[in-house]
């Protein structure tokens, strides 16, 4: 009980302490693409204290609030990243197959510069993750890329917890390869997952068992020997959660059987809401997706990086939009993160995805996938002010990213931009360090921390360059 | 010097029939020297007398006891309270190293792992370590120890520091557990989030094995490891924690929080961006003197240069002023050297003085009493005063002069006279062995 | 109307056969008037409803207001945009098939100094990723070694053709130099700033020792050569005998450097080579040097132009900007995109190029007649003009827009068949069922 009143004074001491910031603005005569309501020409949009009030035409200015000029360009909703290993430090525990206790929210990096570059490109909110090392990895964390701010304030505190799976050559490489522990096949996959499932389900009921025990020899006057414990273990707590829909998944997976594969293995313990990460070949299994209710968020066009994928097309998206699979295009890279409105053309490109539906993968339908859909995703009163304005379509390779706002405050603004946007500098190092650029290649991000199973040369000459 | 001769003999008999007989160990006192408080205060003149390893009186007008030993300042001595290092790794072995690239199959280990907060540190000390003579020199007398190490590497106990440990060196054993997020590379956890979700699974761990304990049920089971976590779970005991950058003094924050756990902010580089929360939390920090380099000021080529060294001296400057923003926030600072060799330590309380913002009476107070009191020492320790344990350091001139020189270094009651090393070219004596 | 249950049942199979099976379509090879497209020559500006007359593998005329004659099958791409064939001056196309399997991974040899490795060898004719990028507007490529101080020579290719042999433009295009780079190479690199800085210098000692070696080997072999009486025959190095074409200046050398530091050295490195021609490859920060380059005339192949910053306190459009302020000052800069697989995102980069200060016309020709002019093949490839070889893209807008579709390759004459594995897989599963049948 004390315990509890500590935690509950914490809890209420940290809000009050670190209190989410709220901006106000008014956009001016902008072309607005709502996503949900189309497109309206020469239309002012309205935030008051971090949500759209109002939007229609010729309106004024509320109190307080900054006015920006939209003439000519286009605003659309912030765009959101559903697979991204930013702002982390770390991203794979990878000495289990299975480590559903660890939380990216417990290694957040609030002073990574990618968060900048990344609102340079658009983008309001990443959903940042474990890597794919694991089985069943860590919780992951989505966050509002307020810059500048502490970790506490980029957690986006009332959107649905999330975790990460992983199927496929990665696992099977890493645990089975690497270290002769299961799973070492796509076999081996769907029994780590299943056996684990299975344990959480067992430790559940002897936790319930236990509870009602104890509260039982406690009504006893404690009369006889107390019950045996049965220890809290962090891990099978959450995958308890998992199996009572309170986590939403996202699944690292290429190859059309193993996403066939974690579709029976979820409808067997009834989990729904669930994203196929990546998902190369989903496209092969599109109605089945369709009919099971599942997510997909796919590259625009990334392939033959590993054996899994080489059977897969720039066309996944097309395909998958064509079923009415609920598809969003996603980064997993530092580099890709600052052009994904690019890379959502890319579905209008290969088999004529329309423009709107191309927008929709990086708006709404990361949203829907993370389960913050009532929030953000499209402009609409009520919801948050997550806004990026561009100088002309963001469809177009033309267009530049001019202002992105979070919750109504202005988090990148091009033409007030003082190149070094660093928020913590290092007494030590020198002015000419360069850090490797980022080419924007899928190993970069989610296998890091995996560093026994790549020399340093493969590395190099992986990376064609 | 006449009855230093005299008196010595007298001394030795008497020391030698106090074993026999129970008799009172005779005295030893300073005379004419200049005490300098750990508040602060100056007192020239002062005289200083201990017997049995206690101060029995400290002051100007003190007299000296008929059987006391007397060394005469002659007026150029000056007085400290002996140093506290708050946290020492000296001694210790080196955690093990991790292979190139992790084993296959490596059977999970506590120890692997390092998850040791039973481990002691008495037993694994390396007696003849040479840091205990330099520390001794520069006129350390009483340091917290624990053992070095990834996640919770053991406990923390308290050693009188002599040139050589020796096993009546242990003062206090286990008054705290190190704790920190750095993680085993060998096994898991490997990373930060594991070892935070490592803290978890003890603390549930902790609270049930305490649970099942305490119901006096037969079958309760014992561990080792858990049960040295129950005084940290009843916020008994703290955890000692060392962390240096804003992230991970945050991420212990956290973990306090939910886990419900007091802390010791150790070593705390980057402690001034968490001034404010240290204060309000009242969390204490042993914090570390080891200072960056300072960069170089010359202008920059070009604008963009000169504007990244200028944000480059500014970090170097909020580095070296950590400690002033603690002190001005209201935090509770002692000392660690946690790694800082005895003989670096000159160089950076100069800089601490000239650019730091501190003072001789702060560096003094937070190397003395406020160590002492963090360590929950304060009532025996950490100042000249009678009651206490006799440790002082003896020097040339006041502490953080240029050319000082240790004279001698007292712990508890014992005197060991520091030889002067060769004077460093330009005729500057230095504060170390 | 109503088709009849055999002719779809025919019609399924046939579409099954190309969907699983290579293609089998036959590329046209003949003589094509291309009629009523804006023609982007490069070189001779834009011409609006213009033909182009192509016979086999040649242009034989560009203009407008012309009806072709009879022999000229009419091919009506009114309302389409028409460009060069895009050239990509840095990939490993061909040499790398899947880039996790290392037994499908050619472009890196053991070694650190291998002149005499040719990616011309390697090159993989057959390679999934050859028609999946060549759809896409890509019709030549350099595929390059890496590794090592010195890799290899690199290749310059149009991407058709059954052997290395025939896909050659030229078999050995330039001799691959790695410049010893002085800093981390990406977030695996481990190494602390005294291993680095050590292992830079070591690098750049042997390079220097192993190119004066080669130096002095074919001027021995020259003399030898030259007047061979009363000399005995020097034994032949391999390696050595392929650095000679560098001195003669038959060859050029291609540096890949990226870091400010790294390039003012190499730029050393050109002036106190006079004989040789130089190009420098990536350049990520050739920015902060432009003018130095300019004054030294060395051409430049920048990419992946979409790329982050070098440093951390960089602006974050540099990456994008680099090309753009290269030219301005009068850098020859040609694109690369440095891929073994998307090579098709090329017309991308030079997109974000002319999206961030690059000249739109500049940028159009860092993917076509740069390249063309870096690699000595001018006088074939790089714009439309009567004479050179029939290299085009027909695309149905800006070939820099995301948006855009290419609708016809010709890559020297032939009207390749626009379908690759990609595209055939988007047959076969957008109506599976059509083309399957039900499981």
């Amino acid at each position: 009980m004390k315990t509890l009143l500590i935690r509950i004074a914490a809890i209420l001491l940290a809000s009050t302490v670190s209190a989410q910031p709220k901006g106000s603005v008014h956009i001016r005569n902008a072309t607005v693409i709502t996503i949900s309501g189309g497109t309206l020409e020469n239309t002012d949009v309205l935030v008051e204290n971090g949500r759209i009030t109002r939007i229609g035409s010729n309106l004024s200015t509320p109190r307080g609030a900054d006015v920006v000029d939209a003439t000519g360009r286009y605003l659309m909703p912030g765009i959101i990243d559903a697979h991204s290993h930013i702002a982390l430090s770390g991203v794979n525990e990878p000495t289990h197959p299975v480590t559903a206790e660890v939380r990216m929210a417990d290694v957040i990096n609030a002073y990574d510069v990618s968060i900048y570059r990344a609102l340079g490109g658009g983008v309001t909110i990443s959903h940042a993750m474990h890597g794919s090392a694991n089985v069943i990895g860590g919780q992951g964390a989505t966050l509002k890329h307020h810059y500048g701010e502490e970790a506490e304030t980029l957690l986006m505190k009332d959107a649905p917890r999330t975790i990460k799976f992983a199927l496929g050559e990665n696992p099977t490489r890493v645990h089975g390869q690497g270290n002769n522990v299961q799973p070492r096949t796509r076999m081996g996959v769907e029994q780590v997952i299943r056996e684990h499932f299975d344990a959480a389900l067992d430790y559940k009921r002897r936790r319930a068992d236990y509870a009602t025990a104890l509260q039982t020899w406690e009504r006893n006057r404690r009369r006889g020997a107390a019950p045996v414990p049965v220890a809290r273990n962090a891990r099978l707590d959450v995958l308890v959660d998992i199996l009572d829909g309170k986590i939403l998944v996202h699944c690292h997976s290429y190859r059309s059987d193993e996403i066939s594969m974690l579709m029976r293995v979820f409808k067997d313990y009834g989990i729904r809401n669930y994203t196929f990460q990546h998902a190369n070949e989903a496209f092969k299994v599109a109605p089945e997706l369709a009919a099971h209710g599942a997510y997909t968020s796919i590259f625009s066009d990334w392939w033959a990086y590993k054996f899994e994928v080489y059977y897969s097309t720039s066309y996944n998206a097309a395909i998958l939009n064509h079923y009415g699979v609920v598809n969003s295009i996603n980064s997993d890279s530092g580099e890709l993160i600052r052009h994904l409105n690019h890379e959502a053309a890319k579905a209008v490109r290969y088999g004529g995805v329309s423009q709107l539906d191309a927008l929709k993968m990086i708006t709404i339908n990361p949203a829907i996938q993370l389960g913050i859909d009532k929030r953000v995703g499209t402009i609409e009163v009520g919801k948050d002010a997550d806004l990026s304005l561009w100088s002309a379509h963001p469809l177009s390779i033309y267009a530049i990213a001019d202002i992105t706002w979070v919750d109504g405050v202005k988090r990148f603004d091009r033409m007030n931009d003082p190149s070094d946007m660093r928020l913590r500098v290092s007494a030590d190092g020198k002015f000419s360090d360069t850090v490797a650029s980022v080419s924007g290649r899928h190993e970069d991000s989610c296998m890091q921390g995996v560093l026994d199973f790549f020399t340093f040369e493969q590395m190099e000459h992986a990376h064609d360059h | 010097m006449k009855h230093i001769i005299g008196s010595a003999v007298v001394w030795v008999l008497a020391g030698a029939a106090a074993h026999l007989h129970g008799q009172a160990v005779p005295a030893q006192a300073f005379t004419r020297v200049t005490l300098h408080r750990a508040d602060g205060t100056t007192v020239p003149q002062a005289t200083i007398v201990w017997r049995n390893g206690l101060f029995e009186a400290a002051g100007p007008n003190t007299a000296v006891p008929f059987d006391a030993r007397v060394i005469d300042g002659g007026d150029s001595l000056h007085v400290y309270p002996g140093l506290l290092d708050g946290m020492a790794e000296w001694g210790t072995p080196e955690p093990p190293r991790p292979p190139e690239r992790p084993e296959r199959t490596v059977e999970v280990t506590n120890e692997r792992a390092g998850i040791l907060p039973e481990r002691d540190v008495a037993a694994l000390i390396r007696k003849e370590a040479p840091e205990f003579g330099a520390a001794r020199s520069v006129g350390f007398t009483l340091m917290a120890i624990a053992p070095r190490g990834p996640l919770l590497p053991g406990r923390v106990s308290v050693f009188h520091v002599r040139g050589e440990m020796t096993p009546s060196s242990l003062y206090r054993p286990n008054i705290g557990i190190k704790a920190t997020l750095t993680p085993s590379r060998i096994v898991y956890p490997t990373t930060i989030m594991g070892v935070m979700a490592t803290y978890r699974q003890l603390f549930y761990d902790a609270r049930a094995l305490q649970a099942h304990q305490a119901s006096g049920s037969a079958n309760a089971p014992r561990d080792a490891s858990l049960e040295a976590l129950f005084p940290i779970a009843d916020r008994t005991s703290a955890f000692h924690f060392v962390a240096d950058d804003r992230e991970s003094i945050r991420r212990m924050f956290s973990l306090s929080d939910e886990l419900g756990f007091n802390t010791i902010l150790v070593s705390g580089k980057e402690a001034h961006t968490q001034a404010a929360e240290l204060a309000r939390r009242k969390v204490p920090v042993l914090v570390s003197f080891a200072l960056p380099a300072k960069p170089d000021t010359s202008a920059g080529r070009t604008d963009e240069e000169s504007a990244w060294k200028s944000r480059q001296v500014q970090a170097w400057t909020a580095s070296v002023r950590n400690i002033r923003s603690l002190l001005d926030a209201g935090v509770l600072v002692g000392y660690a050297s946690n790694g800082l060799k005895p003989s670096d330590l000159k160089k950076n309380v100069d800089v601490l003085l000239s650019q730091g913002g501190l003072t001789e009476a702060e560096i003094v107070r937070i190397m003395t009493l406020n160590t002492a009191t963090i360590l929950g020492l304060n009532a025996i320790t950490g100042d000249v005063r009678a009651g206490n344990l006799a440790d002082m350091v003896v020097t040339t001139a006041p502490m953080t002069r240029t050319s000082v020189r240790t004279v001698y270094t007292v712990t508890a009651g014992d005197l060991t006279e520091i030889k002067a090393t060769p004077a460093a070219p330009g005729g500057r004596g230095r504060m170390t062995e | 109307m109503t088709i009849k249950k055999p002719l779809l049942l025919i019609a399924a199979y046939l579409l099954a056969c190309t969907a699983t099976a290579q293609i089998t379509e036959r590329p046209g090879y003949g003589r094509y008037a291309l009629v009523g497209a804006t023609i982007h020559t490069v070189t001779h500006g834009v011409i609006e409803n213009g033909v182009i007359l192509i016979d086999h593998d040649r242009i034989v005329f560009v203009g407008s207001n012309v009806k072709p004659t009879a022999e000229y099958e009419v091919l009506d791409y009114s309302g389409k945009q028409i460009y060069p064939g895009l050239i990509d001056a840095g990939t490993s196309l061909g040499l790398i098939e899947i880039s996790a399997v290392p037994v499908t991974v050619d472009n890196a040899e053991v070694g650190s100094f291998n002149p005499n490795m040719r990616a011309f060898t390697a090159i993989n004719p057959n390679s999934a990723s050859i028609p999946v990028n060549r759809v896409d507007g890509v019709s030549t490529v350099i595929s390059q070694p890496a590794s090592g101080v010195v890799s290899g020579t690199a290749t310059l290719i149009d991407l058709f053709g059954y052997t290395p042999d025939s896909m050659a433009v030229k078999a050995d295009a330039a001799m691959v130099l790695n410049w010893p780079a002085g800093g981390r190479r990406g977030w695996w690199d481990s190494r602390t700033d005294e291993q680095i800085a050590e292992q830079t210098q070591t690098g750049l000692k042997e390079m220097r020792e192993t190119w004066n070696k080669a130096r002095f080997y074919h001027e021995m072999m020259t003399a030898y050569e030259t007047t061979p009486t009363g000399k005995t025959k020097p034994d032949r190095d391999v390696r050595m005998e392929a650095m000679r074409p560098i001195f003669s200046g038959a060859l050029p050398v291609m540096i890949v450097v990226n870091r400010e530091r790294d390039i003012l050295a190499a730029l050393d490195w050109v002036k106190a080579n006079p004989e040789v021609r130089f190009i420098f490859s990536e350049v990520a920060e050739g920015w902060r040097v432009a003018e130095k380059i300019a004054a030294a005339k060395v051409p430049v192949i920048v990419g992946p132009v979409l790329s982050t910053p070098t440093r951390d306190y960089d602006h974050y459009l540099r990456p994008y900007q680099n090309p753009g302020v290269l030219a301005k000052v009068g850098v020859r800069v040609a694109l690369r995109t440095g891929q073994s697989d998307n090579v098709r995102n090329l017309p991308f980069q030079a997109g974000y190029a002319a999206t961030y200060g690059m000249d739109k016309l500049e940028a159009l020709k860092s993917v076509t007649i740069n390249p063309a002019v870096i690699f000595g093949v001018e006088d074939r490839l790089g714009s439309i003009e009567a004479g050179k070889q029939a290299n085009l893209v027909v695309a149905n807008g800006d070939v820099f827009e995301t948006m855009t579709t290419i609708e016809q390759m010709f890559i020297r004459g032939r009207k390749i068949p626009m379908t690759s594995r990609q595209e055939q897989l988007y047959r076969q599963f957008i109506d599976r069922e059509a083309v399957n049948g039900r499981d």
